[in-house]
C-alpha cells in the first residue's frame, strides 16, 4: 500500500510539473469537428453545476463515442466536481488511452494526481508520523522533482528510523551515485544486496565500481546485475566495457553484442562496440561500430551512471 | 503542485546548518606539497586592480551572461616581460542600445612586478562582448598578434611595433556569431600561422530562452515558437525505489547545465528554475582559416574535413601533435557533448577520430560538459596528454595517451576525479608549479547560477581553485591550504593564463574572474627546484613559423626527459606564456636539449645552463656537434 502511494506520489509531481506548465495551461488542445450537441449540452450542464444531467449526457455520448477522449475528459472533470478524485484518475486516463497528447487529459490529471498524492501523504502523516516510510516518500517525491540534496536527507532520515529500509538503501545509494559520490554509495550497495538481492543493487554498485575504475569488481557486480535481470542491456555494456578494460575483449565483444540484440539502437552500446573492437586490433569493425554509435548518438548523450 | 507542499517544507528544513561546501572549504595542507611554494594575490601592488570584468545582470538570467572570459599572457612589445590582456563581456542592454562594451584592458609589465595600463595607446579595447584570446605571430613579422573572440564580430589584432589594428575583415577572419575558443597553429606546414576558432551558440537576442527571473522576461523571451529552437530531451527522470536504467533508458542528466526544451516556459536545474542552456539552443558553427601568407586567410572548415557537424558549443581549443607525427592534430571541447578530435592527414584535411580516439568522451561512454583544454606529458613518457574541465556534480576528465591517437580516461585511478566533482571548472594548465620535473595541474573554477548559494548542493557560486601536485608516480593530489592564499580565496573564476611574470623561474598565474577585478597570483617561496625557460625563435624561410608556435621541446635532467612546447589558445579559452618552461628538479645540468621544430626538423642544442632564460633561434643557434 504505502509503496503504491509512493508511486503515486511521483507520478503526480511529474504531472504537477508538466501542469505548471505555461504552454500546456495555454494550449489546450481543440478538435477540429464541432462537437455533438449532447457533449455541448454536458458541457453546459457541468459550467451550470448540474453534475448529474452532465454525467448522464457525457455517459450517453460516450457510449456511441467510446474514444472520444474529449468526453472522458468531461466525465472526469464531473468527478472533481463531486470531490471523486480516484474515479477521476480512472476517466482521464482513459482519455489518454483514446488521446495520449490530450493536454486537457493531462492537465486535470495533474491537479488530481496532485489531490491523491496530497491526501496520501497526509493519511501517511496523521498516522504513523517522523516514521521510516514517511521520510522514503517524501524522499522519493523531492527526488522525483530533482530536488537531490533533500531527497537524501530524507532518506537518511528514513534509514535512522529503520536502517534495513531496502528500498532507501538504494534511493539514497542512486542519489549519491549520481552526484558521483560512489565511495560512500557503494557501501549503501553492499548493505542492500545483503538485505536483499536485486538488480538494482548489483547494477548500482557496478556503475560505482566501474567509475572508481575498479574494473575487476565491476565486472563481478554487472555479472550478477545481467543475470539478475537478463532484458537489462545496459548491464551488458556495462559489462562487456569492463572487460574491455581488462583487456578480455572477446568476452567484452560478445557481451555487448547481447546488449545490441536487446535494444538495437542503444548508441552507447556500439560506442562500447568500437572501443571493444579496437582494443582487439578490428580497426574496420570499430569505425563501422562508431559510425552506428553517431548514428545513435542521443542515447550516449544520456549514458547513465 | 499542490502535492510538494508538505514536502518541500520537509525540504526547507533540511536547509538548516549545513557546512561550508567543499569548493569553498580549504583542506588542510597535504603532507605531499612542495614545501615553501605558495601563490600571493599581488593584483592591487601590480596595478591590475583597475580592470573590472562585466558580464551581464548579476541573476544570469541568459546563457551568454555566464561563459566569462579569458585572458592572454603574451610579450606583446617585445622586451622579456610578459603582459597581460584581460577581454571583457558586456550586458545585454548595452548590446540592444548599441553601446560600446566595457573595454578589454591590456596591461604592459614595466618590470619590478608592477604592470600599466596601455589599452588606449595600444588600441586593443575591444568594446565588444569578449569571449576568448589567443596569440600568435600570424605574418611573420617578429611580433605577437591577437585572435579576440566575441559574442558578435571577432577581432584580429595585428601588432604593429606594439600598436595594435583590427584586420579581421580585410583578413577574412571577422566571424559573426558567438565564438569562444581560438588557437592558431600550422597545421599543413607552410610556416604560416592557421587558425581554428570554435562557435557557442547561435543566440539571437530577438528569440531569448525564458529567464528565471521576472527581470529577464523584458528580453522578448521565446515561449511558444517551437520552431525557433530544436527540441531538447527531458533532463528530468525520476529516481525512486525501482529506478532501472533498463526500463528508463537513461539515468538522469546531472553534470550538465538546464537543456532548454522548445516552447518551455522556463528551465530547471535539480528541480530549480535557472537560466536555459546551452543545451536544447542551436550550436553556433565552428570555423578554419588557412593563412594565405599575404595578411589573408581563406576559410577551409568544410574542405579540411573540421565542420562542427553536429552543432555542437564549442568551448576550448588546442593544437597539439597528439600521435607525434609531426603534424598538428586538434581537439574542440564542446560543452555537453563529444569533443571533436581531428587527426592531422598531412594534406590538409583532417579525420575526424573523436569516438575512436577515446577523448570525446568520458571512460564509461558518458557526455560532459567539456569547457577549458590542458595539454601537456604528466607522466614524462613522452607523450601529450589531456585534461580537460566540466560542470559541477561530474569530474573533471584526465586522459592518457596511450600512443597511435588513443586516450584513456584515468581521471580517477590519477587521483583529480574525486576532488573536482562539486566544482565547476574552466581554466586549466599544466605546470609545473615547485620546477620538481613533474608537471601538476591546475583549475580555476566557478559555478554558473549564483543562486546556488541558496540550495543544499553541496557547491557554492564562487569556488576556490584546485591545485593539485603531481606526485611523479601516475597521480595527483590536491595540495589544500599550501597552495596559499592566492588559491585558496573563493572567486568566480573563466579563463587563466600561466606565465612567469617576473622571470624569476617561478611560474605565476593570471585569472579573468566574471563580474569582478582580475587576480594575479605570484608563485612565491624559496622551495623550488631548479628549472629552464626557451624562448624559440623560428624561422619562416625555413617553413617554421616566427614564433615557433607547434613546436616541441624535450630536456633531459637529472634522469628525467620532459616535454614541453609553444602552444596558441587552450586552456579556458585563453593565452599561457608562448615560452617553455621546465622545472629541473634538484638536477644541477641539463643533459639534452632536443627541439622538434613546427616544421618536422629536429635538432639537438647544447644544454644551456639552468637556472636562465634562453632563447633559442633556428636560423642562428648553432645546434649540438
Amino acid at each position: 500500500m504505502w509503496i503504491a502511494a509512493s508511486r503515486l506520489a511521483l507520478v503526480s509531481l511529474l504531472a504537477g510539473l508538466l501542469a505548471a506548465s505555461d504552454s500546456i495551461v495555454a494550449a489546450q488542445t481543440r478538435p477540429a469537428a464541432a462537437p455533438d450537441t449532447r457533449l455541448t449540452q454536458a458541457t453546459r450542464a457541468l459550467s451550470a453545476g448540474d453534475l448529474d444531467r452532465a454525467s448522464q449526457l457525457g455517459t450517453a455520448y460516450l457510449k456511441q463515442h467510446p474514444s472520444d477522449a474529449r468526453a472522458h475528459v468531461l466525465l472526469a472533470r464531473v468527478e472533481i466536481a463531486r470531490g471523486n478524485d480516484a474515479a477521476a484518475y480512472d476517466a482521464l486516463q482513459a482519455a489518454l488511452k483514446a488521446d495520449p497528447r490530450n493536454v486537457d487529459a493531462l492537465y486535470y490529471l495533474g491537479m488530481v494526481t496532485g489531490t491523491l498524492a496530497q491526501r496520501q501523504f497526509h493519511d501517511l502523516e496523521t498516522k504513523a508520523p517522523d516514521s521510516a516510510l514517511l521520510h522514503q516518500l517524501a524522499a522519493e517525491s523531492l527526488a522525483a522533482q530533482d530536488k537531490r540534496a533533500a531527497a537524501e536527507k530524507e532518506y537518511e532520515a528514513a534509514l535512522a528510523r529503520r536502517p534495513d529500509l531496502l528500498e532507501s538503501l538504494l534511493g539514497l545509494a542512486t542519489l549519491q551515485r549520481i552526484r558521483l559520490a560512489c565511495e560512500t554509495a557503494i557501501p549503501l550497495y553492499e548493505k542492500a544486496e545483503a538485505i536483499r538481492p536485486t538488480f538494482d543493487g548489483a547494477y548500482g554498485r557496478a556503475m560505482c565500481q566501474s567509475l572508481l575504475q575498479d574494473d575487476e569488481a565491476a565486472v563481478k557486480s554487472f555479472e550478477q546485475a545481467v543475470e539478475r535481470n537478463p532484458r537489462a542491456a545496459v548491464a551488458w555494456v556495462g559489462l562487456g566495457s569492463s572487460l574491455n578494460k581488462l583487456r578480455r575483449s572477446k568476452e567484452a565483444i560478445s557481451k555487448i553484442q547481447h546488449a545490441i540484440e536487446l535494444e538495437p539502437t542503444m548508441g552507447e552500446a556500439y560506442y562500447a562496440l568500437g572501443l571493444t573492437y579496437q582494443t582487439a586490433g578490428q580497426a574496420d569493425l570499430a569505425q563501422d561500430a562508431f559510425k552506428k554509435a553517431e548514428q545513435y548518438g542521443g542515447a550516449m548523450e544520456s549514458a547513465p551512471r | 503542485m499542490r502535492a510538494t507542499i508538505s514536502v518541500a517544507a520537509l525540504a526547507a528544513a533540511t536547509l538548516a546548518g549545513q557546512d561550508l561546501p567543499p569548493t569553498k572549504a580549504i583542506p588542510p595542507a597535504s603532507t605531499h606539497a612542495a614545501h615553501g611554494v605558495q601563490y600571493l594575490d599581488v593584483t592591487a601592488d601590480a596595478g591590475l586592480a583597475s580592470f573590472h570584468h562585466v558580464s551581464g545582470s548579476p541573476d544570469k538570467n541568459y546563457v551568454i551572461e555566464v561563459t566569462g572570459s579569458g585572458v592572454a599572457a603574451l610579450d606583446y612589445d617585445g622586451d622579456g616581460l610578459q603582459d597581460v590582456y584581460l577581454v571583457n563581456g558586456s550586458t545585454l542592454e548595452r548590446v540592444r542600445q548599441n553601446a560600446a562594451a566595457p573595454p578589454a584592458a591590456l596591461y604592459r609589465n614595466v618590470g619590478g612586478g608592477r604592470f600599466r595600463d596601455v589599452t588606449v595607446e595600444a588600441g586593443v579595447a575591444n568594446e565588444r562582448w569578449g569571449q576568448g584570446v589567443c596569440a600568435g605571430d600570424f605574418d611573420n613579422d617578429g611580433d605577437e598578434d591577437l585572435y579576440v573572440t566575441n559574442f558578435g564580430v571577432n577581432r584580429l589584432y595585428r601588432n604593429e611595433g606594439g600598436r595594435f589594428t583590427d584586420v579581421a575583415t580585410s583578413a577574412g577572419v571577422a566571424v559573426d556569431s558567438w565564438s569562444t575558443g581560438c588557437a592558431f597553429g600550422d597545421y599543413d606546414g607552410d610556416g604560416w600561422l592557421d587558425l581554428y576558432v570554435a562557435g557557442y551558440v547561435a543566440l539571437d537576442l530577438a528569440h531569448l530562452p525564458p529567464s528565471p527571473s521576472p527581470v529577464g522576461q523584458d528580453f522578448s523571451p521565446v515561449h511558444q515558437d517551437s520552431s525557433k529552437a530544436p527540441a531538447a530531451q527531458d533532463s528530468r527522470t525520476p529516481v525512486g525505489q525501482d529506478f532501472s536504467p533498463a526500463q528508463t533508458g537513461s539515468g538522469p542528466q546531472v553534470g550538465m547545465g538546464a537543456a532548454y526544451s522548445a516552447g518551455a516556459a522556463f528551465c530547471t536545474y535539480r528541480g530549480e528554475k535557472v537560466m536555459c542552456g546551452p543545451r536544447g539552443l542551436a550550436g553556433a558553427p565552428d570555423h578554419l582559416f588557412h593563412n594565405n601568407h599575404d595578411g589573408t586567410f581563406t576559410d577551409v572548415t568544410a574542405g579540411a574535413g573540421v565542420t562542427d557537424k553536429k552543432g555542437l558549443y564549442g568551448f576550448g581549443v588546442a593544437w597539439f601533435d597528439m600521435d607525434d607525427d609531426g603534424k598538428l592534430d586538434l581537439l574542440v571541447a564542446n560543452d555537453s557533448g563529444p569533443n571533436y578530435v581531428y587527426r592531422n592527414l598531412g594534406n590538409g584535411t583532417f579525420e575526424d577520430i573523436s569516438y575512436a580516439s577515446g577523448a570525446a568522451l568520458d571512460g564509461n561512454g558518458r557526455d560532459q560538459a567539456h569547457m577549458g583544454i590542458a595539454i601537456g606529458d604528466y607522466d614524462n613518457d613522452g607523450r601529450d596528454d589531456v585534461h580537460i574541465t566540466n560542470f559541477a556534480d561530474d569530474f573533471n576528465v584526465l586522459y592518457h595517451n596511450a600512443g597511435g591517437a588513443s586516450f584513456n580516461d584515468v581521471s580517477f585511478r590519477a587521483g583529480v576525479a574525486q576532488a573536482s566533482i562539486p566544482f565547476l571548472g574552466w581554466g586549466t594548465s599544466f605546470l609545473d608549479y615547485d620546477n620538481d620535473g613533474w608537471l601538476d595541474l591546475l583549475v580555476v573554477n566557478g559555478h554558473v547560477y549564483p543562486m546556488v548559494d541558496r540550495m543544499d548542493w553541496n557547491t557554492s557560486y564562487a569556488q576556490r581553485a584546485l591545485l593539485f601536485r603531481n606526485l611523479g608516480n601516475g597521480r595527483f593530489e590536491d595540495v589544500g591550504l599550501a597552495a596559499g592564499p592566492g588559491l585558496t580565496t573563493a572567486r568566480v573564476a573563466r579563463g587563466a593564463a600561466v606565465a612567469d611574470f617576473d622571470n624569476d623561474g617561478g611560474l605565476d598565474i593570471v585569472v579573468n574572474d566574471i563580474d569582478s577585478a582580475p587576480a594575479l597570483l605570484r608563485n612565491d617561496g624559496t622551495g623550488r627546484g631548479h628549472w629552464l625557460t626557451l624562448r624559440l625563435v623560428g624561422d619562416p624561410a625555413g617553413g617554421c613559423p616566427r614564433d615557433a608556435i607547434g613546436s616541441v621541446v624535450f630536456v633531459t635532467a637529472g634522469g628525467r626527459r620532459m616535454r614541453g612546447e609553444v602552444a596558441s589558445g587552450r586552456g579556458q579559452i585563453s593565452q599561457s606564456d608562448l615560452r617553455v618552461h621546465f622545472g629541473l628538479g634538484t638536477a644541477s645540468e641539463i643533459t639534452s636539449l632536443e627541439v622538434r621544430w613546427a616544421n618536422g626538423q629536429t635538432v639537438r642544442y647544447p644544454p644551456p645552463a639552468i637556472d636562465s632564460i634562453v632563447t633559442i633561434d633556428q636560423a642562428k643557434s648553432a645546434p649540438l656537434r
